[in-house]
Protein backbone atom coordinates (compact mmCIF):
# COMPACT_ATOMS: atom_id res chain seq x y z
CA UNK A 1 0.00 0.00 0.00
CA UNK A 2 1.46 3.32 -0.76
CA UNK A 3 1.45 6.25 1.18
CA UNK A 4 -0.66 8.31 -1.27
CA UNK A 5 -3.17 5.61 -1.54
CA UNK A 6 -3.51 5.94 2.08
CA UNK A 7 -3.59 9.52 2.29
CA UNK A 8 -6.61 9.52 -0.39
CA UNK A 9 -8.65 6.90 2.00
CA UNK A 10 -8.58 9.09 4.91
CA UNK A 11 -9.09 11.85 3.02
CA UNK A 12 -12.13 10.65 1.19
CA UNK A 13 -13.40 9.65 4.67
CA UNK A 14 -12.93 13.32 6.46
CA UNK A 15 -14.51 14.67 2.96
CA UNK A 16 -17.65 12.67 4.24
CA UNK A 17 -17.92 14.60 7.08
CA UNK A 18 -19.44 17.57 4.95
CA UNK A 19 -22.56 15.58 3.64
CA UNK A 20 -25.31 16.81 4.88
CA UNK A 21 -28.52 15.09 3.37
CA UNK A 22 -29.76 12.21 1.60
CA UNK A 23 -31.41 11.94 -1.35
CA UNK A 24 -34.05 9.45 -2.11
CA UNK A 25 -32.61 6.22 -3.99
CA UNK A 26 -33.88 6.12 -7.49
CA UNK A 27 -35.05 3.12 -9.74
CA UNK A 28 -37.26 -0.26 -8.19
CA UNK A 29 -35.09 -2.56 -6.19
CA UNK A 30 -36.90 -5.78 -4.82
CA UNK A 31 -34.28 -4.95 -1.76
CA UNK A 32 -34.08 -1.38 -0.28
CA UNK A 33 -31.88 0.23 1.57
CA UNK A 34 -32.56 1.30 5.03
CA UNK A 35 -31.94 4.98 6.49
CA UNK A 36 -29.73 3.67 9.28
CA UNK A 37 -29.67 7.25 10.76
CA UNK A 38 -31.90 6.23 13.88
CA UNK A 39 -29.81 3.34 15.27
CA UNK A 40 -26.72 4.88 14.60
CA UNK A 41 -27.29 7.98 16.47
CA UNK A 42 -28.10 5.91 19.53
CA UNK A 43 -24.82 4.01 19.39
CA UNK A 44 -22.43 4.26 22.79
CA UNK A 45 -19.87 7.21 22.45
CA UNK A 46 -21.94 9.92 21.71
CA UNK A 47 -22.54 9.25 17.88
CA UNK A 48 -22.80 11.68 15.88
CA UNK A 49 -24.34 10.73 12.05
CA UNK A 50 -25.18 11.28 8.65
CA UNK A 51 -25.83 10.03 5.40
CA UNK A 52 -25.97 10.27 1.67
CA UNK A 53 -27.72 9.12 -1.38
CA UNK A 54 -26.12 8.68 -4.99
CA UNK A 55 -25.97 5.74 -7.73
CA UNK A 56 -23.41 3.23 -8.25
CA UNK A 57 -22.06 3.99 -11.91
CA UNK A 58 -21.68 0.52 -12.83
CA UNK A 59 -24.55 -1.02 -11.88
CA UNK A 60 -27.35 2.08 -11.29
CA UNK A 61 -28.19 0.46 -8.05
CA UNK A 62 -28.62 3.03 -5.25
CA UNK A 63 -26.13 3.07 -2.79
CA UNK A 64 -27.09 4.89 0.75
CA UNK A 65 -23.88 5.85 2.38
CA UNK A 66 -24.30 6.83 6.21
CA UNK A 67 -21.02 8.10 8.32
CA UNK A 68 -20.82 7.76 12.23
CA UNK A 69 -18.19 9.86 13.91
CA UNK A 70 -17.46 9.26 17.63
CA UNK A 71 -15.69 11.10 20.83
CA UNK A 72 -13.09 8.22 20.73
CA UNK A 73 -11.93 9.54 17.06
CA UNK A 74 -13.43 6.47 15.37
CA UNK A 75 -15.82 6.64 12.36
CA UNK A 76 -17.87 4.29 11.07
CA UNK A 77 -19.24 3.93 7.57
CA UNK A 78 -22.03 2.17 6.18
CA UNK A 79 -22.87 1.67 2.45
CA UNK A 80 -25.66 -0.44 1.28
CA UNK A 81 -25.95 -1.11 -2.07
CA UNK A 82 -28.85 -3.10 -2.27
CA UNK A 83 -31.29 -4.08 -5.03
CA UNK A 84 -31.34 -7.21 -7.13
CA UNK A 85 -28.73 -9.13 -3.89
CA UNK A 86 -27.84 -7.47 -0.74
CA UNK A 87 -24.68 -5.59 -1.06
CA UNK A 88 -23.38 -4.90 2.35
CA UNK A 89 -19.79 -2.93 2.56
CA UNK A 90 -19.16 -1.11 6.45
CA UNK A 91 -15.81 -0.15 7.04
CA UNK A 92 -14.44 1.19 10.95
CA UNK A 93 -11.73 3.86 11.06
CA UNK A 94 -9.81 3.98 13.72
CA UNK A 95 -7.20 6.44 15.40
CA UNK A 96 -4.91 3.40 16.57
CA UNK A 97 -3.40 1.26 14.27
CA UNK A 98 -5.26 -1.84 15.35
CA UNK A 99 -9.17 -1.56 16.29
CA UNK A 100 -10.24 -1.68 20.27
CA UNK A 101 -12.23 -4.01 21.78
CA UNK A 102 -15.24 -1.08 22.53
CA UNK A 103 -14.57 -0.16 18.66
CA UNK A 104 -14.73 -3.92 17.46
CA UNK A 105 -18.03 -3.61 19.79
CA UNK A 106 -19.64 -0.51 18.24
CA UNK A 107 -18.51 -2.07 14.43
CA UNK A 108 -20.48 -5.00 15.39
CA UNK A 109 -23.47 -3.22 16.86
CA UNK A 110 -23.28 -0.95 13.72
CA UNK A 111 -23.68 -4.41 11.58
CA UNK A 112 -26.51 -5.26 13.43
CA UNK A 113 -28.63 -2.52 12.57
CA UNK A 114 -28.52 -3.44 8.76
CA UNK A 115 -31.76 -5.12 7.10
CA UNK A 116 -29.08 -8.08 5.54
CA UNK A 117 -27.96 -8.47 9.41
CA UNK A 118 -31.24 -8.43 10.57
CA UNK A 119 -32.90 -10.53 7.92
CA UNK A 120 -30.30 -13.62 7.67
CA UNK A 121 -27.69 -13.42 10.84
CA UNK A 122 -29.72 -12.11 13.69
CA UNK A 123 -28.03 -15.03 15.31
CA UNK A 124 -24.70 -13.66 15.13
CA UNK A 125 -22.68 -11.63 17.45
CA UNK A 126 -20.98 -9.62 14.79
CA UNK A 127 -18.75 -7.70 17.87
CA UNK A 128 -17.87 -10.80 19.45
CA UNK A 129 -16.66 -12.47 15.77
CA UNK A 130 -14.74 -9.89 14.62
CA UNK A 131 -12.71 -9.71 18.35
CA UNK A 132 -12.05 -12.91 17.60
CA UNK A 133 -10.82 -12.39 14.19
CA UNK A 134 -8.65 -9.85 14.65
CA UNK A 135 -7.17 -12.40 16.94
CA UNK A 136 -7.18 -15.68 14.41
CA UNK A 137 -3.24 -16.69 13.63
CA UNK A 138 -4.78 -16.01 9.97
CA UNK A 139 -5.43 -12.10 10.54
CA UNK A 140 -2.23 -11.68 12.85
CA UNK A 141 0.09 -13.53 9.72
CA UNK A 142 -1.70 -11.61 7.76
CA UNK A 143 -1.21 -7.96 9.43
CA UNK A 144 2.60 -9.41 10.04
CA UNK A 145 3.76 -9.78 6.30
CA UNK A 146 1.73 -6.62 5.03
CA UNK A 147 0.01 -3.89 6.19
CA UNK A 148 -2.99 -3.94 3.53
CA UNK A 149 -4.77 -7.59 3.17
CA UNK A 150 -8.28 -8.92 2.13
CA UNK A 151 -9.24 -12.22 2.32
CA UNK A 152 -13.24 -14.69 2.11
CA UNK A 153 -13.92 -14.58 5.74
CA UNK A 154 -15.85 -17.59 6.10
CA UNK A 155 -17.16 -16.83 9.61
CA UNK A 156 -20.20 -15.20 7.95
CA UNK A 157 -22.24 -18.39 7.34
CA UNK A 158 -23.37 -18.86 3.78
CA UNK A 159 -26.75 -17.97 3.09
CA UNK A 160 -26.85 -19.13 -0.95
CA UNK A 161 -25.04 -20.14 -3.30
CA UNK A 162 -24.15 -16.58 -4.28
CA UNK A 163 -22.99 -15.33 -0.91
CA UNK A 164 -19.69 -13.23 -0.17
CA UNK A 165 -18.30 -12.24 3.04
CA UNK A 166 -14.41 -10.63 2.94
CA UNK A 167 -12.95 -8.86 5.21
CA UNK A 168 -10.43 -6.32 4.50
CA UNK A 169 -7.64 -4.48 6.92
CA UNK A 170 -5.19 -1.64 6.31
CA UNK A 171 -2.94 0.67 8.33
CA UNK A 172 -0.40 3.06 9.03
CA UNK A 173 1.65 5.17 11.01
CA UNK A 174 1.20 8.44 9.95
CA UNK A 175 1.18 11.27 12.75
CA UNK A 176 -1.24 13.83 10.97
CA UNK A 177 -3.68 11.58 9.83
CA UNK A 178 -6.67 11.11 11.91
CA UNK A 179 -7.08 7.88 11.21
CA UNK A 180 -4.38 4.92 11.19
CA UNK A 181 -6.82 1.87 10.47
CA UNK A 182 -9.40 1.00 8.22
CA UNK A 183 -11.16 -2.32 9.11
CA UNK A 184 -13.66 -3.42 6.37
CA UNK A 185 -16.14 -6.09 6.25
CA UNK A 186 -18.52 -6.55 2.66
CA UNK A 187 -20.97 -9.34 2.68
CA UNK A 188 -23.13 -9.99 -0.38
CA UNK A 189 -26.52 -12.03 -0.42
CA UNK A 190 -28.38 -13.25 -3.43
CA UNK A 191 -31.70 -14.92 -1.89
CA UNK B 1 -18.59 -56.50 4.79
CA UNK B 2 -16.90 -56.30 7.91
CA UNK B 3 -14.10 -58.57 6.75
CA UNK B 4 -12.64 -57.35 3.53
CA UNK B 5 -8.91 -58.47 5.28
CA UNK B 6 -10.43 -62.00 4.10
CA UNK B 7 -11.61 -61.59 1.12
CA UNK B 8 -10.59 -64.69 -1.56
CA UNK B 9 -11.71 -66.00 -4.29
CA UNK B 10 -11.31 -68.95 -5.21
CA UNK B 11 -10.91 -68.75 -9.08
CA UNK B 12 -11.17 -65.93 -11.41
CA UNK B 13 -14.60 -63.83 -12.11
CA UNK B 14 -15.88 -62.42 -15.45
CA UNK B 15 -15.29 -62.19 -18.96
CA UNK B 16 -13.25 -65.67 -19.70
CA UNK B 17 -13.38 -66.44 -15.66
CA UNK B 18 -13.53 -69.73 -13.78
CA UNK B 19 -17.53 -67.87 -12.65
CA UNK B 20 -17.86 -70.39 -9.59
CA UNK B 21 -21.13 -68.81 -7.90
CA UNK B 22 -19.50 -68.18 -4.66
CA UNK B 23 -16.75 -66.02 -6.47
CA UNK B 24 -19.01 -64.41 -8.51
CA UNK B 25 -21.63 -63.59 -6.00
CA UNK B 26 -18.80 -62.06 -3.57
CA UNK B 27 -17.67 -59.81 -6.70
CA UNK B 28 -21.15 -58.52 -7.42
CA UNK B 29 -21.19 -57.43 -3.23
CA UNK B 30 -17.70 -55.87 -4.00
CA UNK B 31 -19.23 -53.97 -7.00
CA UNK B 32 -22.05 -52.50 -5.26
CA UNK B 33 -20.51 -49.47 -3.93
CA UNK B 34 -18.91 -48.64 -7.32
CA UNK B 35 -22.15 -49.15 -9.39
CA UNK B 36 -24.08 -46.80 -6.99
CA UNK B 37 -21.36 -44.36 -7.18
CA UNK B 38 -21.43 -44.39 -11.26
CA UNK B 39 -25.15 -44.70 -11.15
CA UNK B 40 -24.70 -47.92 -13.15
CA UNK B 41 -27.48 -50.42 -13.44
CA UNK B 42 -27.39 -52.52 -10.04
CA UNK B 43 -26.24 -56.19 -10.00
CA UNK B 44 -28.12 -58.99 -9.08
CA UNK B 45 -26.30 -60.66 -5.96
CA UNK B 46 -27.27 -64.22 -7.43
CA UNK B 47 -23.78 -65.72 -8.36
CA UNK B 48 -24.64 -66.12 -11.87
CA UNK B 49 -22.09 -64.11 -14.19
CA UNK B 50 -23.84 -61.83 -16.35
CA UNK B 51 -22.88 -58.72 -18.99
CA UNK B 52 -24.31 -56.03 -15.78
CA UNK B 53 -21.61 -57.85 -13.89
CA UNK B 54 -18.77 -58.19 -16.64
CA UNK B 55 -19.94 -54.65 -17.44
CA UNK B 56 -19.55 -53.24 -14.08
CA UNK B 57 -16.13 -54.83 -13.86
CA UNK B 58 -14.67 -53.15 -16.95
CA UNK B 59 -15.92 -49.86 -15.42
CA UNK B 60 -14.58 -50.31 -12.47
CA UNK B 61 -11.09 -51.14 -13.95
CA UNK B 62 -11.20 -48.43 -16.29
CA UNK B 63 -12.69 -45.87 -13.74
CA UNK B 64 -10.95 -46.97 -10.84
CA UNK B 65 -8.35 -48.97 -11.45
CA UNK B 66 -6.70 -47.18 -14.10
CA UNK B 67 -6.34 -49.81 -16.61
CA UNK B 68 -6.21 -48.27 -20.16
CA UNK B 69 -7.47 -51.81 -21.73
CA UNK B 70 -9.71 -53.48 -19.28
CA UNK B 71 -10.47 -57.20 -19.68
CA UNK B 72 -13.45 -57.37 -17.80
CA UNK B 73 -11.97 -60.20 -15.12
CA UNK B 74 -11.51 -60.01 -11.44
CA UNK B 75 -8.54 -62.97 -10.82
CA UNK B 76 -8.00 -64.28 -7.44
CA UNK B 77 -4.03 -62.53 -7.19
CA UNK B 78 -4.47 -58.97 -9.35
CA UNK B 79 -4.87 -55.68 -8.89
CA UNK B 80 -8.32 -55.28 -9.64
CA UNK B 81 -9.33 -57.57 -7.06
CA UNK B 82 -7.02 -55.47 -4.31
CA UNK B 83 -8.55 -52.32 -5.41
CA UNK B 84 -12.20 -53.58 -5.85
CA UNK B 85 -11.78 -54.36 -1.46
CA UNK B 86 -10.01 -50.81 -0.97
CA UNK B 87 -12.99 -49.74 -2.76
CA UNK B 88 -15.37 -51.60 -1.07
CA UNK B 89 -13.82 -50.59 2.27
CA UNK B 90 -14.27 -47.21 1.63
CA UNK B 91 -17.48 -46.74 0.72
CA UNK B 92 -19.19 -49.65 2.53
CA UNK B 93 -21.63 -48.25 5.19
CA UNK B 94 -20.90 -47.79 8.57
CA UNK B 95 -22.61 -45.84 11.23
CA UNK B 96 -25.70 -45.81 10.72
CA UNK B 97 -28.25 -48.60 9.88
CA UNK B 98 -29.19 -49.00 6.59
CA UNK B 99 -26.47 -46.11 4.57
CA UNK B 100 -24.99 -49.00 3.16
CA UNK B 101 -28.37 -49.59 1.06
CA UNK B 102 -28.91 -46.24 0.36
CA UNK B 103 -28.01 -45.26 -3.57
CA UNK B 104 -26.41 -42.02 -4.02
CA UNK B 105 -26.02 -41.43 -7.41
CA UNK B 106 -24.87 -38.93 -10.04
CA UNK B 107 -27.40 -37.05 -12.19
CA UNK B 108 -27.62 -38.07 -16.21
CA UNK B 109 -26.74 -34.48 -16.77
CA UNK B 110 -23.74 -33.66 -14.55
CA UNK B 111 -20.75 -33.98 -16.75
CA UNK B 112 -18.42 -37.01 -15.90
CA UNK B 113 -15.49 -34.62 -15.47
CA UNK B 114 -17.79 -33.00 -12.80
CA UNK B 115 -18.40 -37.21 -10.99
CA UNK B 116 -15.34 -36.38 -8.50
CA UNK B 117 -17.24 -36.48 -5.04
CA UNK B 118 -15.23 -38.03 -2.53
CA UNK B 119 -16.04 -41.84 -1.53
CA UNK B 120 -16.24 -40.22 1.94
CA UNK B 121 -19.01 -37.15 1.07
CA UNK B 122 -20.75 -39.87 -0.56
CA UNK B 123 -20.84 -41.79 2.86
CA UNK B 124 -21.94 -38.57 4.15
CA UNK B 125 -24.73 -38.34 1.80
CA UNK B 126 -25.95 -41.83 2.62
CA UNK B 127 -25.85 -41.37 6.05
CA UNK B 128 -28.36 -38.28 5.75
CA UNK B 129 -30.46 -40.60 3.63
CA UNK B 130 -30.59 -43.15 6.32
CA UNK B 131 -31.65 -41.07 8.98
CA UNK B 132 -34.03 -39.38 7.23
CA UNK B 133 -35.43 -42.85 6.21
CA UNK B 134 -34.57 -42.68 2.40
CA UNK B 135 -33.02 -45.06 -0.22
CA UNK B 136 -31.48 -42.80 -2.38
CA UNK B 137 -30.56 -39.27 -3.19
CA UNK B 138 -29.29 -37.75 -6.58
CA UNK B 139 -26.46 -35.27 -6.73
CA UNK B 140 -26.89 -32.47 -9.55
CA UNK B 141 -24.19 -30.01 -8.99
CA UNK B 142 -20.49 -30.16 -8.18
CA UNK B 143 -17.70 -28.50 -9.68
CA UNK B 144 -17.36 -25.41 -12.00
CA UNK B 145 -14.03 -24.66 -13.52
CA UNK B 146 -12.71 -21.26 -13.51
CA UNK B 147 -12.63 -21.49 -17.19
CA UNK B 148 -16.29 -22.52 -17.18
CA UNK B 149 -17.22 -19.54 -15.13
CA UNK B 150 -15.27 -16.88 -16.58
CA UNK B 151 -17.13 -18.20 -20.07
CA UNK B 152 -20.73 -17.61 -18.55
CA UNK B 153 -19.87 -14.63 -17.31
CA UNK B 154 -18.44 -13.63 -20.22
CA UNK B 155 -21.87 -14.56 -22.37
CA UNK B 156 -23.87 -12.64 -20.05
CA UNK B 157 -21.59 -9.73 -19.37
CA UNK B 158 -21.38 -8.89 -23.24
CA UNK B 159 -25.69 -9.86 -23.66
CA UNK B 160 -26.01 -7.16 -20.83
CA UNK B 161 -23.28 -6.13 -18.31
CA UNK B 162 -25.26 -3.68 -15.84
CA UNK B 163 -27.69 -6.26 -15.35
CA UNK B 164 -24.52 -8.57 -14.49
CA UNK B 165 -23.28 -6.28 -12.46
CA UNK B 166 -26.76 -5.76 -10.52
CA UNK B 167 -26.84 -9.64 -9.91
CA UNK B 168 -23.30 -10.11 -8.37
CA UNK B 169 -21.64 -9.07 -5.10
CA UNK B 170 -17.80 -7.84 -4.98
CA UNK B 171 -15.61 -10.80 -6.15
CA UNK B 172 -18.50 -11.11 -9.04
CA UNK B 173 -17.69 -7.47 -9.85
CA UNK B 174 -14.20 -7.63 -9.94
CA UNK B 175 -14.63 -10.36 -12.58
CA UNK B 176 -16.95 -8.33 -14.73
CA UNK B 177 -14.44 -5.07 -14.55
CA UNK B 178 -11.81 -7.37 -16.36
CA UNK B 179 -14.17 -7.90 -18.60
CA UNK B 180 -15.53 -4.24 -18.76
CA UNK B 181 -11.49 -3.15 -19.50
CA UNK B 182 -10.75 -5.53 -21.88
CA UNK B 183 -13.96 -5.76 -24.14
CA UNK B 184 -12.16 -5.09 -27.43
CA UNK B 185 -10.14 -7.27 -27.62
CA UNK B 186 -10.83 -11.28 -29.13
CA UNK B 187 -13.26 -13.15 -27.08
CA UNK B 188 -10.65 -15.96 -26.08
CA UNK B 189 -8.58 -13.49 -24.60
CA UNK B 190 -10.59 -11.65 -22.52
CA UNK B 191 -12.18 -15.23 -21.05
CA UNK B 192 -8.90 -15.82 -20.26
CA UNK B 193 -8.21 -13.07 -18.27
CA UNK B 194 -11.60 -12.95 -16.27
CA UNK B 195 -10.37 -16.77 -15.32
CA UNK B 196 -7.27 -15.61 -14.36
CA UNK B 197 -8.84 -13.11 -12.60
CA UNK B 198 -11.29 -15.72 -10.81
CA UNK B 199 -8.16 -17.80 -9.42
CA UNK B 200 -6.29 -15.06 -7.84
CA UNK B 201 -9.72 -14.12 -5.72
CA UNK B 202 -9.68 -17.93 -4.88
CA UNK B 203 -6.22 -17.62 -3.66
CA UNK B 204 -7.53 -15.17 -1.03
CA UNK B 205 -10.69 -17.71 -0.63
CA UNK B 206 -13.04 -15.75 -2.46
CA UNK B 207 -15.28 -17.01 -4.83
CA UNK B 208 -17.89 -15.88 -7.18
CA UNK B 209 -20.09 -19.45 -6.93
CA UNK B 210 -19.95 -21.56 -3.80
CA UNK B 211 -19.23 -24.27 -6.85
CA UNK B 212 -16.74 -22.43 -8.64
CA UNK B 213 -13.36 -23.80 -7.92
CA UNK B 214 -10.58 -25.59 -8.80
CA UNK B 215 -9.60 -29.50 -9.27
CA UNK B 216 -7.18 -29.20 -6.08
CA UNK B 217 -9.70 -27.29 -3.78
CA UNK B 218 -12.28 -29.21 -4.86
CA UNK B 219 -10.33 -32.63 -3.54
CA UNK B 220 -9.85 -30.26 0.01
CA UNK B 221 -13.77 -29.60 -0.35
CA UNK B 222 -16.27 -31.17 -1.92
CA UNK B 223 -19.11 -28.76 -2.93
CA UNK B 224 -22.81 -30.70 -3.92
CA UNK B 225 -26.17 -30.03 -4.75
CA UNK B 226 -28.19 -32.86 -4.50
CA UNK B 227 -31.47 -32.05 -6.67
CA UNK B 228 -35.11 -32.05 -4.98
CA UNK B 229 -36.62 -33.10 -7.90
CA UNK B 230 -34.54 -35.73 -9.39
CA UNK B 231 -34.24 -37.33 -5.61
CA UNK B 232 -37.48 -37.49 -5.10
CA UNK B 233 -37.90 -39.68 -8.15
CA UNK B 234 -34.85 -41.92 -7.60
CA UNK B 235 -36.36 -42.43 -3.52
CA UNK B 236 -40.09 -42.38 -4.54
CA UNK B 237 -42.31 -43.59 -1.60
CA UNK B 238 -39.25 -43.16 0.98
CA UNK B 239 -38.85 -39.39 0.12
CA UNK B 240 -39.00 -36.56 2.96
CA UNK B 241 -38.22 -33.30 2.27
CA UNK B 242 -38.06 -32.08 5.80
CA UNK B 243 -36.68 -35.56 7.03
CA UNK B 244 -33.65 -35.16 4.77
CA UNK B 245 -33.18 -31.20 5.54
CA UNK B 246 -33.11 -32.41 9.42
CA UNK B 247 -30.53 -34.93 8.87
CA UNK B 248 -28.52 -32.62 6.81
CA UNK B 249 -28.47 -29.66 9.03
CA UNK B 250 -27.63 -32.62 12.01
CA UNK B 251 -24.54 -33.68 10.21
CA UNK B 252 -23.79 -30.02 9.37
CA UNK B 253 -24.23 -29.53 13.65
CA UNK B 254 -21.97 -32.63 14.32
CA UNK B 255 -19.50 -31.47 12.23
CA UNK B 256 -19.75 -33.79 8.98
CA UNK B 257 -20.67 -31.11 6.84
CA UNK B 258 -19.09 -27.65 6.94
CA UNK B 259 -21.37 -25.73 5.17
CA UNK B 260 -25.08 -26.80 4.40
CA UNK B 261 -27.65 -24.60 2.61
CA UNK B 262 -31.26 -25.57 2.13
CA UNK B 263 -31.90 -24.07 -0.80
CA UNK B 264 -35.00 -27.08 -1.23
CA UNK B 265 -37.49 -23.38 -1.03
CA UNK B 266 -35.30 -21.79 -3.74
CA UNK B 267 -35.65 -21.61 -7.69
CA UNK B 268 -32.58 -24.35 -8.04
CA UNK B 269 -34.80 -26.56 -5.39
CA UNK B 270 -31.92 -28.66 -3.88
CA UNK B 271 -29.60 -28.89 -0.77
CA UNK B 272 -26.08 -27.52 -0.93
CA UNK B 273 -23.78 -29.48 0.79
CA UNK B 274 -19.46 -28.66 1.59
CA UNK B 275 -17.94 -31.98 2.93
CA UNK B 276 -14.09 -31.76 3.96
CA UNK B 277 -13.42 -35.22 3.01
CA UNK B 278 -12.52 -37.47 6.38
CA UNK B 279 -12.66 -34.65 8.51
CA UNK B 280 -14.46 -37.18 10.90
CA UNK B 281 -14.74 -40.73 10.97
CA UNK B 282 -18.33 -41.65 10.55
Amino acid sequence: MTGGRRSGLFAAALALASIASANAAPGPCPIANADLLPGLRELPGRAAAISNARTDARSGEPVLRHVADFASGATIVVEQQNCQIYNLRITLLSPAQLPNATELRTLGQALALTPLFRRHFRQLDPGALLTRELASPRFVAARAAQSQFTYGWDDIPAVSEQSEAVLSFMSGTSDVAPYRSALTVYVSVRE
Amino acid sequence: MALLNDVKLTGSVGRGGRNAPPDVTLVQKLLGGFVRQYKLPPLREDGRIDEATISAITSFQRLVVGLPVPDGRVDPIGRTLRTLIAHASSTAGKGVNGAAAVSVTYANSLPVQGRIVSDYSFQVIRHACALAGMKAAVITSTIRLPAEQAAIMYRNAAANLQAQYKLYGANGDMILDVYKANKGKPQSEVVEAMRTKIEELLNQGRFVSRHVTTLARYAAMNVIDVGVNSTRSAAGQTFNLKALTKAFADLHRDGYIKTFIDETAKSNTCWHVEIVPNVKPL
